[in-house]
Parts: structure tokens; C-alpha cells; sequence
């Protein structure tokens, strides 16, 4: 289960309570993200998406994955797509959680309607986002200041935030949204040739349900399952529903191949870096 | 005293924060009439309507990907700066506190946000974070100065500068084209070394007359920065390389030397490069690194070249040209920076029958003992041809060594061949034997032996006689052809022996250094072979 711009594997929380019963469940932290060690972010691999596929497929490799589900969110959905072809026969299925190929709009692309592709956002609006993020201060926040003073040899600056949650440095935070917003990948969809489940919520600014619905035609023999949830991380804002749609997905998926010896896990636990 | 209850109304829609409560589909369900009044709208325009249409863009992604999950995950966030946009499009900068109170049977989930006007704040973060990022600027610039003074400090010569200075074009300002052009002797620029760039090798030198970016920028010594569409109108050519070379623009750098432009450093970048002060600051800086390395490599160069001169002057001669003879002579200098030492070797006519062959080695190296060697040379040469024998020179050298600085100690082998009969006379001054081939057989010629120059032994000095046959070749050297570290010399004249005896073709100086004092050696090597052929 792989989280998306905005937040670290601690997303997965609420989910986690409610598949772990069934499933073997793996979710991580990309470089840069909650606890991994933001001295080892190497800004040149993550100018595009491609350096996070290909931190994929090498967890799968290093854990020698096989069969498993991957569950990706926002953009985390696109990063699975890419990692697809690489993937090969270790990946079953893929879930895409509110997924986006592309957020600003393009006109010109009749594929999707007459009036063009709408991903949901303007040039300008993607420019001023990616401004306000270099800018360092949009959510410059006190509850994120060790992180973002690197100051290990101080740990009484940590204090009562050795619990927090979500924590981003603020450097990664605007490449990766760099990386996100201005990415473009609807030509890398018709490469999945997995069974997918796309998921997206009813009220979504971030994956409007126009593109959600681009998504699942562009993906063959993709489902399409919208959720009753407002905003964009149902995984936290709606997680049973959203664990019911995964759930019932994959033992979909089950029933369709043929019976194998009797295996309690499609993905295995573990918590990375 | 006057305690009195405030109205919890007034305390609400009145605080000097402003309070705003939205569910979780984002819906605003109450607002103060302080947040009102700096968004300037009325409370049915914002009740009722997504909290997140008071963002901006940024705002609402941040929202939608930080905040609520994190509200989610934690039920509340603090200090979270926001912008607010008003009704007339104007950003209030903000920063807000919002804490999820849970639902209870009467009311859902509900999400109470404080809002505090950060205005004043947020213009002081800015101010730290471009302090901040100016002074990792400035850092990283003086990490690149430094790396290229230390580049520059260890090119010797002009071309390895040159070489330096544009390699480092990238490393310095992220250039990807770099050429770095000197004022030649002619006026003109030259191109001196570059890097990034293909066709470097057709670019030719700039007259003054010439219009180009180069030369306007040496006219008034400011940086030129030269976009493609300003080449395109004014310097055609240039604009053409630019297209072939992708470069979106170009910046000429001059620099001076000894208050005088001395030459460009032209930078080209492919993408848009903004140049900051700072940037303005750092080519300026590299600029005077240039010129004074190229100061200090002129003056090194200077210097060699004064040394080089005055070597080839001293070792000078005119070579003879007389059938009954052959010869060949060689100098090869230590190693050292300083091409120039102490041995010495000279072949002259004394008369039309009679030649003289001089080897020597005057004490210490460098540039003070080559002028003594030249002195004691000169003194030799004269000596030899106002006709005095070999012995007699040596004893005439002896007070000219005593009254001559640094010729004290000097060791000498003179020795006068009769061409018609073959008669060689010689006479040896401390210096190592000449070595002689006869019939396939070589031998040292081991008489006519003297203490060193200066030394004034009583009597006369010695000289001997040996009558050369035709054929025979004659070696006459200096100690670096045969001593070699740790080794006695007795080794190194017995393999000079064997070279030269067992050698099937004809021998030449050159190629004896060459095999017995390979590249590398420290000392001075000097060495003339004699054919004799009557």
C-alpha cells in the first residue's frame, strides 16, 4: 500500500486495522517521507515519477513479491501504473485509490470528451501551487519545524512530537508535488495489462470523478467503484468503505483463476525503512 | 472594580482571531464576523459553501493532501500557514489552528478553526528564508571559488588555465558551453581553450575591428548577457552557432590584467538562466581569478623562457662541416622545472685541420650555474683557440675558476684532435674519462688526469696523447649519462662501455641519452660522439 502526495505511510492506519485480519499487508515510507532518512533523498532520481516506480519495483524484488495486490493512492496509483511493464508476474492486481493521469488540463486531448481532457486544475493554478511550495512557507508549521531544522543532536526540540504523523521535509515535499502535479501519464494507462479496481470518491477537487472515469476507460477491463466520500483520502475519511471495495475486489480476483494450494496472504507485512 | 459578563456572542463574532466551524464534506457551518470582515464578504456567501473556497489553489490541495488527513489521523493542527483569498481576490496570509470536537447525538463531526492574520509574520519568514537561501548561495559560491582557485593553482601554463577555466564553466555557474578568449600580441581575441561545444575548433580570432557581443563587452568591462533574439538581429554568425550549439543565451565576461582587459569568459546556457547579483558578483570574482593566474603563469612562462633562451644561447654553436668527422652532440636537462644546469658541451675549429671537444660540469644546477657555465665555456673556447694544448687551458681555467664565482670546482675534459694525423691530445680536470672505440672495442681513455678547477695543483697540469685511427669514435659525457642513485658508477661506465662497443649502428648523442639516462633522471645530461673518418 503506497501513499501519495501529502502525507507518509501512516495513512494506511486505519485501513491497516481492518484488512490485517485477512491479509498480509506491507506499507512503506518513499525516500524522503516519515521516517526514512531524508540524507539519503536523491533529488535527481525523483525529478519525475519514474524514480518512485522504480523504488517499487525494487521493494518487490527485495522482498521477492509474488502475486501481490498494489494499492496505490493519488499519485502513488500512477507510480504503480508505471511500474507495471517491470512488475511482470509478481503483480495479481492493482487498486488505484482516487487516481489521476494528469491534473492540468489539456484542451486539445479529444480522447476524453469534445471539450478536451479536464484533469481539474489550470497551468497558472499548478504554477502557484508549486510557487507556494518552493516558497517554503504553505504549511510551514511549528508541529513540522525538527523536521525541517534536521536537528538529531537536539532531541528535546522533538518533544511532544515523537508521535507525529505526516511528516514531510519540506524539500522533498515540493519535488515530489513537482513531480505529481506536473506529470503526464494517460499514454502509460493502456500499458496495464492487470486486473484493476479504480476507486474514487464522489467530491474529490484533487481526482475529480471525470478523471477517474477517464481512467477506467482507458484501463481494459478495469472496475470502477465510487465511493460515497467527500475530498480525496477515503482511505482515512471513509476507510470501511474503502477496505470493503478492496476486499471484495480481490476475492473477486480469487475466484476468477483457478484454485492453488491454500496461501493466508496475497501481500506480506512489514514496515519499511 | 467592574466585573461584568461578556456577551459570549460578542465574544465570538468580535475576537481579534477569526473563528470559522465546517463539517466533513468541507460545508462552513458558522463564521465570525471578524473572518468576514477580512475576506470582505457577507456570512450567507460563506455559510454553507465550502470551507475550501476561501483557499487558494495551493490552499485547497494542501488541504485536501495535508490537513485533512491529518486532522484525520491526530484530530487537530496547529499553526498551519494558509492563504485566505478576499472577495476582491486579494491573499490574506494566515495561520490557522483547527481541532476536530466529535460527533456527538445532537451534532456531527464538526471542524473549529482559529484564524490569526499572519501578514506581518509571514512578510518576516520571507525575509529569513531569502536571507537563508542567500547566505547557502553564498556558501555555495565560495565553495566553488575555492575549488577553482585550487584548479588554477595547480595549471602551471597558460594553456593548462585556460583549460581550467573553461572546464569549470559548468561546476561554477552551470554553464553548459564555456570558452574562455585571451587578447593575443595582434590586438585581436583569441580563443583559448573552451569546453561544451563541438564545433569549438572553427572559431576564429576576433580583429577589433570586427562587430561581436566579445568586444563590447572588453570596450566597457561590464558583463554582456546576449539572448538568442538580440543575436539574431545584431551578430548573425554567433546566432547561428548558438542555434547549432542549443544555447538560449550567452554571457561575456571580461577581465583585467594589470588595469587592461586581458580577455572573455564566455559563458553559454541552453536553458533560461535569470542572473541574480549574486551571479554578477561570483563571474566577476572567477574573472579576476583568471587574470591572475594567467599573471602568474605569464611571469612562470617569462621566466622559463628566459631560462630556455639562455641555455640555447649558451650550448649554442656552429656546427662543423668537415668530411673527416661526424658528429653528433646532445643536452637533455634535469627534470626540474627549470630546463637549464651546469653541464655543458662544445665542439669548435681551432684551426681548419685541428677541432676541440669540450665536455663539462660546473657545481649546482639551475639558473646560477648555467651562467657559470657559460662564463667558463666562453673562457675555454678562447683559451683553445689562441692555441694553447689542452694542459695549458686547464691551467688558465684554474684562475679564471678562482676568480669566478661558482666555477670553483668545476670539472672539465678538453681535448684537441689533429685531423690530418689523428692526433688527440687531451686533458681532464676531475671529469669522467672519455671513451673510446677502437676496432669494436671501447676503452677508457684514462690519462691527462687533474684535480678539479680551481684547485691550483703545483706544476703543470697533465695531458697525454692518443692517436686516433679511422673509424674510431670517440664519447665524450657528463655524469648523468652514467651515475644512477644507489648504484656505484663502475656499473654505470661499464654499461656505457658495452652500449657503445657492442652498438651495431651508428651511435648518436641523442640516442645514447636516451637509452642510458631515460626520462626521469635528475641530473643534466650531456653528451657529444665523434666519428673520426680522415
Amino acid at each position: 500500500m503506497a501513499h501519495g502526495f501529502g502525507c507518509d505511510q501512516s495513512m494506511w492506519r486505519h485501513m491497516t486495522t481492518l484488512l490485517s485480519a485477512d491479509y498480509q499487508l506491507i506499507t512503506f515510507d518513499y525516500a524522503g517521507f516519515g521516517a526514512s532518512d531524508v540524507s539519503d533523498y536523491d533529488a535527481s532520481r525523483y525529478e519525475n515519477l519514474r524514480g518512485y516506480a522504480d523504488d517499487v519495483i525494487g521493494l518487490a524484488e527485495e522482498l521477492d513479491l509474488r502475486d501481490f495486490v498494489f494499492v496505490g493512492h493519488s499519485v502513488s496509483a500512477m507510480i504503480g501504473v508505471l511500474a507495471v511493464p517491470q512488475l511482470g508476474e509478481r503483480l495479481s492486481a492493482l487498486v488505484l485509490l482516487c487516481p489521476s493521469p494528469r491534473y492540468i488540463d489539456d484542451p486539445g486531448d479529444e480522447t476524453a470528451t469534445p471539450e478536451g481532457y479536464r484533469g481539474g486544475f489550470t497551468r497558472a493554478d499548478i504554477d502557484e501551487l508549486l510557487e507556494s511550495l518552493d516558497g517554503n512557507y504553505l504549511g510551514w508549521s511549528a508541529a513540522m519545524a525538527p523536521v525541517v531544522m534536521g536537528r538529531p543532536d537536539r532531541p528535546e526540540l522533538d518533544g511532544e512530537l515523537t508521535e507525529l504523523f505526516c511528516r514531510v521535509d519540506p524539500t522533498v515535499a515540493a519535488r515530489f508535488a513537482r513531480a505529481t502535479f506536473l506529470s503526464d501519464n494517460r499514454a502509460d494507462l493502456a500499458g496495464v495489462d492487470v486486473a484493476t479496481l479504480i476507486l474514487q470518491c464522489r467530491a474529490d477537487v484533487i481526482a475529480p470523478s471525470a478523471v477517474g472515469d477517464y481512467v477506467h476507460a482507458a484501463i481494459a477491463g478495469s472496475r470502477l467503484v465510487t465511493l460515497d466520500a467527500t475530498g480525496h483520502c477515503p482511505n482515512l475519511s471513509a476507510p470501511e468503505a474503502t477496505a470493503k471495495a478492496v476486499d471484495d475486489f480481490v476475492h473477486g480476483l480469487r475466484r476468477a483463476t483457478a484454485p492453488v494450494e491454500p496461501r493466508p496472504e496475497s501481500r506480506r507485512t512489514g514496515d519499511e525503512r | 472594580m467592574n466585573v461584568f459578563e461578556e456577551s459570549i456572542d460578542e465574544l465570538y463574532e468580535m475576537a481579534p482571531c477569526g473563528y470559522v466551524s465546517y463539517v466533513s464534506d468541507r460545508t462552513v457551518v458558522k463564521v465570525n464576523q471578524t473572518l468576514l470582515g477580512w475576506l470582505g464578504r457577507a456570512a450567507h456567501e460563506v455559510v454553507g459553501r465550502p470551507f475550501t473556497d476561501l483557499l487558494n489553489t495551493g490552499g485547497r490541495v494542501y488541504f485536501e493532501t495535508h490537513l485533512d488527513p491529518l486532522l484525520a489521523l491526530e484530530g487537530h493542527v496547529r499553526e498551519i500557514a494558509l492563504e485566505l483569498v478576499g472577495v476582491d481576490g486579494s491573499r490574506l496570509p494566515v495561520l490557522v489552528n483547527i481541532v476536530a470536537a466529535p460527533a456527538t447525538p445532537t451534532r456531527p463531526l464538526v471542524y473549529r478553526a482559529t484564524v490569526l492574520d499572519a501578514t506581518d509574520r509571514r512578510a518576516y519568514e520571507r525575509e529569513l528564508l531569502a536571507a537563508r537561501r542567500q547566505a547557502e548561495r553564498r556558501g555555495e559560491r565560495l565553495a566553488v571559488l575555492q575549488q577553482l582557485a585550487g584548479g588554477l593553482c595547480a595549471a602551471l601554463d597558460s594553456h593548462a588555465i585556460a583549460n581550467v577555466v573553461a572546464d569549470a564553466a559548468k561546476a561554477t555557474v552551470g554553464a553548459d558551453v564555456g570558452i574562455l578568449w585571451l587578447v593575443g600580441p595582434d590586438d585581436a581575441l583569441h580563443p583559448a581553450s573552451s569546453t561544451g561545444w563541438s564545433e569549438a575548433a572553427t572559431l576564429k580570432p576576433i580583429a577589433r575591428t570586427d562587430v561581436s557581443a566579445h568586444l563590447e563587452a572588453m570596450t566597457d568591462g561590464n558583463i554582456r548577457v546576449v539572448h538568442r533574439a538580440e543575436a539574431d538581429r545584431s551578430y548573425p554568425e554567433m546566432a547561428g552557432r548558438m542555434r547549432r550549439a542549443q544555447l538560449h543565451s550567452a554571457w561575456f565576461v571580461p577581465f583585467r590584467r594589470g588595469g587592461q582587459i586581458a580577455g572573455i569568459v564566455a559563458y553559454g546556457f541552453r536553458d533560461q538562466t535569470d542572473l541574480a547579483d549574486d551571479d554578477f558578483a561570483l563571474l566577476g570574482a572567477l574573472g579576476d581569478h583568471t587574470a591572475a593566474a594567467l599573471e602568474r603563469a605569464a611571469y612562470f612562462e617569462t621566466q622559463r623562457d628566459i631560462a630556455s633562451t639562455l641555455q640555447h644561447g649558451l650550448l649554442a654553436h656552429t656546427p662543423l662541416d668537415d668530411p673527416r668527422l661526424t658528429y653528433s652532440a646532445a643536452y637533455v636537462g634535469g627534470h626540474r622545472e627549470m630546463a637549464v644546469g651546469g653541464d655543458w658541451y662544445d665542439v669548435f675549429p681551432i684551426d681548419p685541420d685541428c677541432v676541440a671537444i669540450v665536455v663539462g660540469d660546473v657545481v649546482g644546477g639551475g639558473l646560477p650555474a648555467a651562467v657559470v657555465m657559460g662564463q667558463l665555456r666562453s673562457a675555454t673556447r678562447a683559451l683553445a683557440q689562441a692555441g694553447f694544448g689542452p694542459g695549458d687551458v686547464l691551467a688558465h681555467l684554474d684562475t679564471f675558476a678562482v676568480h669566478t664565482p661558482g666555477a670553483f670546482c668545476a670539472t672539465v675534459l678538453v681535448a684537441v684532435l689533429d685531423l690530418p694525423t689523428g692526433r688527440l691530445r687531451y686533458a681532464c680536470a676531475g671529469h669522467l674519462p672519455a671513451l673510446l672505440r677502437h676496432r669494436g672495442v671501447a676503452v677508457y681513455l684514462g690519462g691527462g688526469r687533474n684535480p678539479l678547477l680551481g684547485l691550483h695543483p703545483a706544476g703543470p697540469r697533465a695531458q697525454t696523447e692518443h692517436t686516433l685511427t679511422s673509424g674510431d669514435v670517440l664519447v665524450l659525457y657528463t655524469d648523468g649519462l652514467v651515475e644512477r642513485r644507489g648504484e656505484p658508477i663502475d656499473l654505470g661506465l661499464d654499461r656505457l662501455a658495452e652500449t657503445v662497443g657492442g652498438a651495431v649502428e651508428p651511435i648518436t648523442a641523442g640516442s645514447l641519452i636516451e637509452s642510458l639516462a631515460p626520462h626521469g633522471a635528475e641530473d643534466d645530461t650531456c653528451a657529444v660522439v665523434l666519428a673520426y673518418r680522415p
